[in-house]
């Protein structure tokens, strides 16, 4: 007889399959705002919004998946993502390595 | 046998909490995808405790709280508090609205039951 934790887990797995596409939405959000800010220094104020939005959501669900890691590296882009002042280049370059190491840890 | 009411804006949160709730716990759980048709859930369905998301659009947590308290077929009903949000001062802000706890996103599927029970005093 399957174990209630045997079968949540089962099931979460299931769950995380039918997500994805939602997480890679939200990646994508991510990488438009990032190369943005990259390439021409500056983030159009609604693109950053949506951007902090967007990781709030991720930093919110990927640890109940089992990806804590993911969590604290969209907790550290959501937080950056919320400065009111302008973003700096090393603030640009660190979101940039974040959602690197971010989706490194979801492909595995 | 308890009956939760999720009200989260964000069909994974609901799906997964429902999930580890009906699973783990062994509870009734009905699901509601904004603040406003948590409300109308919460007056017909009389449910024994709130999961409540706090941000969500058009009306958040808080507001959603706000008015639970105000309608005396809802007042009642413990609510406990759902954020992604860790800084201390959310934190205090949103215990001091009178909510019954404050529980932390992401959750643990595993353990969220019995986080829950514990606050709400459950036990069997």
């Amino acid at each position: 007889m399957t174990s209630p934790a045997a079968k949540t887990a089962q099931l979460l797995a299931v769950l995380w399959e039918r997500n994805l596409p939602i997480v890679e939405e939200r990646l994508a959000l991510l990488d438009t705002a990032v190369s943005t800010l990259l390439r021409t220094a500056t983030l159009d104020p609604q693109l950053q919004i949506d951007a902090a939005n967007v990781a709030h959501k991720l930093a919110g669900t990927l640890g109940m998946f089992g990806y804590p890691r993911g969590t604290d590296l969209a907790r550290l882009m959501e937080e950056v993502l919320e400065l009111q002042d302008p973003l700096s280049p090393v603030e640009a370059q660190q979101l940039q390595d974040w959602l690197i190491e971010l989706k490194t840890v979801l492909a595995k | 046998m308890h009956k939760v009411l999720i009200i989260d804006d964000e069909d994974d949160i609901r799906e997964v909490a429902a999930l580890s709730l009906e699973a783990v716990g062994g509870w009734s759980v009905i699901t509601a995808p904004s603040g406003a048709e948590g409300i109308r859930m919460a007056a017909t369905e009389q449910p024994d405790a709130i999961l409540l998301d706090v941000m969500m659009p058009e009306m958040d947590g808080p507001t959603t709280f706000r008015n639970l308290q105000a309608n005396p077929a809802t007042q009642n009903i413990p609510v406990l508090l759902l954020t992604a949000k860790v800084q201390g001062v959310d934190q205090r802000r949103f215990a001091s609205l009178g909510v019954k706890a404050v529980l932390f996103k992401p959750f643990d599927p595993l353990t969220l039951s019995g986080e829950m029970a514990a606050v709400l005093g459950w036990t069997e």
